[in-house]
């Protein structure tokens, strides 16, 4: 009995032992080196005026692709005031454009989140800017930022897979604000494009509007209509002029502005309930209505006068005032709540087809351009 | 004679302690290995906002049945809206999923005054919603079932379908009676395909 006791109880230490090990490094040692970490940290910060601008950085290993992440970032309330998440910097767009973010100033908390749509071997690996956080200094000080690493982060890559995050030294960013950055920028001048009376171009254009087919009624015959044109360098020139209606419903005007002359230009017209158009050549037709498309520009702008005739081709409504480039519940909804009225202002918002009345074939025409949904771009 | 009683009972004591601490630690090793799916599989729903407009209301998503989706079977989402009562003419809900791993196969308009459409955005899905005009009277959402949005799970894992608050010139939103613009709070929601 004395004999085999020993070798049981060196047996079942061994074991203990084994075990043991495996535990604790399973629940506490936790190598940098292991792939199923990434780093997320803060780079290098930026002032504007009154407004701090910090990027948000993931390093991950160039195997580990993230496809959507979720990082919160904790703030100094007395210092700092959380502005809309920065969407401006094309460099930190590695996520793709999806945007979720909250804030919490009871907390000091800023949550972003992002998930990608690209395809996985599309998707940002390595050292990348997962977004820039944007704050307004309220306060003069010291401003302390951190990713704490015990705080509900998610990073996730394709599979999906989750990463552990980690932080560094660079994850607490501490900034001095002086009163110097609280004064903020002077608001931007705004510049509208009103008519030029001088300029070497003058574009006069024929135009139709969808949904007009007669004279529109009083008051209604005439509308601003802005025009860009854009040479094949994308360099643009804007202007806007009042367009009359004739009987037939044909609209004529034009804008005078400063550009090259020179050909492969693009026009791009937008009436006051409408959807820009985009028009590539000096004579455009079109099929049925919205069918007409193009990609290169071939029109030939020359100094002077320049007489296009885009009837041919109609300008789709949708867009109502304030107009936003898109079709949307609002436009649907302003006519919805309009109908049957006829007062000037009403008409000037929502009346599609300039018969005086908001009725259902105007609430027929919003409808309808749900489906083509939004500006045609440059 | 007792002596030795003493030190075989220690002896059986000690293997005991250490049998009883071997159980333990495989025990727990295994309730950890358990723990990461479990942690990763999570059904989260988080809210999200855009920070510069004003949240009233909100809209989610939620799993019209009880059970976890299963991959290759189609399962349905029903998109939620509550209008914090405002009186609704028109909504737009931005819905976005990842693609690689979810098929919309359709979406059905479940509130009969309202002209539904959906269209394609980067994100996934642009949903529209226009009050029919023969409708007069007023509607306010209170958890109101707006569509139903059918998947087919191409993907194991955890995916998430959001409620995206812009993408480029679209925004969610509803819009009341008085044309004015409603930003709801709007939730996102992961799903949990099994095999």
């Amino acid at each position: 009995m004395e004999k085999i006791k020993t070798p049981i109880l060196f047996i079942v230490t061994v074991f203990t032992v084994a075990f043991l090990w495996a535990f604790i490094s399973t629940n506490s040692y936790r190598s940098k080196a292991t792939i199923d970490h990434v780093s997320v940290y803060f780079g290098n910060e930026s002032y504007s005026g009154n407004e701090l601008k910090l990027p948000i950085i993931i390093e991950s290993e160039t195997t580990q692709k993230v496809s959507s992440a979720k990082i919160i970032v904790n703030y100094d309330t007395a210092h700092l005031e959380p502005m809309i998440y920065d969407e401006s910097d094309s460099t930190c767009q590695k996520l793709g454009t999806t945007l979720m973010a909250r804030t919490s100033s009871a907390s000091g908390t800023f949550t972003i989140a992002r998930v990608s749509n690209l395809v996985a071997d599309q998707l940002p690996s390595g050292i990348f800017c997962f977004g820039t956080l944007k704050f307004r200094m309220i306060a003069s000080g010291t401003a302390t930022l951190s990713i704490n690493s015990s705080a509900a982060h998610e990073v996730v890559g394709p599979g999906p897979k989750a990463y552990t995050v980690q932080t560094t030294t660079n994850s607490t960013k501490t900034v001095t604000i002086t009163s110097s950055n609280l004064t903020p920028l002077p608001t931007q001048l705004i510049t509208t494009s009103p008519s030029p009376t001088t300029g070497n171009v003058t574009l006069n254009l024929k135009l139709k509007l969808q949904g007009v087919v007669k004279k529109p009624a009083s008051g209604q015959e005439t509308q601003t209509v802005k025009v860009k044109i854009v040479d094949v360098s994308g360099n643009t020139a804007s202007g806007s002029g009042q367009f009359t209606a004739d009987d037939n419903g044909i609209w004529i005007g034009s804008i005078t502005t400063n550009v090259a002359t020179g050909s492969g230009y693009k026009v791009f017209v937008k009436g006051p309930k409408h959807l820009q158009k985009r028009v590539c050549v000096a004579t455009p037709t079109e099929t049925y209505p919205g069918s007409y498309h193009c990609d290169q520009g071939g029109i030939t702008i020359t100094a002077g006068q320049n007489t296009f005739d885009f009837s041919g081709v109609y300008m789709l409504v949708g867009d109502l005032p304030e107009q936003d480039g898109v079709v949307n519940s609002y436009d649907t909804s302003l006519i919805r709540n309009n109908l049957g009225k006829s007062d000037a202002d009403t008409l000037s918002k929502a009346d599609l087809n300039f018969d005086g009345i908001v009725d259902t074939q105007d609430y027929s025409l919003i409808i309808s351009a749900l489906s083509v949904r939004g500006d045609e771009g440059e | 004679m007792e002596n030795n009683v003493s030190k075989q009972k220690m002896f059986v004591f000690v293997v005991f302690v250490l049998l009883l601490m071997t159980v333990f630690l495989i025990i727990a090793n295994q309730l950890k290995k358990n723990q990461v799916p479990s942690q990763t599989n999570k059904t989260e729903v988080s809210p999200t906002i855009i920070l510069t407009k004003t949240k009233i209301g909100r809209m989610e998503l939620i799993l019209k049945e009880s059970a976890q989706p299963i991959i290759g079977q189609p399962f349905s989402l029903i998109l939620l809206a509550d209008s914090n009562g405002k009186k609704i003419t028109g909504f737009d809900a931005l819905i976005g999923y990842d693609k690689t791993a979810l098929e919309l196969i359709n979406a059905t308009a479940l509130k009969e005054d309202f002209k539904v459409s959906s269209f394609d955005n980067i994100a996934g899905k642009t949903v529209n919603g226009a009050r029919k005009i023969q409708y007069n009277q007023p509607v306010v959402f209170s958890n109101t079932e707006l569509m139903e949005l059918n998947f087919k799970p191409l993907k194991i894992g955890v995916f998430s379908v959001n409620i995206v608050d812009k993408i480029n010139k679209e925004t969610t939103q509803m819009v009341d009676t008085d044309n004015k613009i409603i930003y709801p709070g709007a939730f996102s929601f992961s799903v949990n395909i099994q095999q």
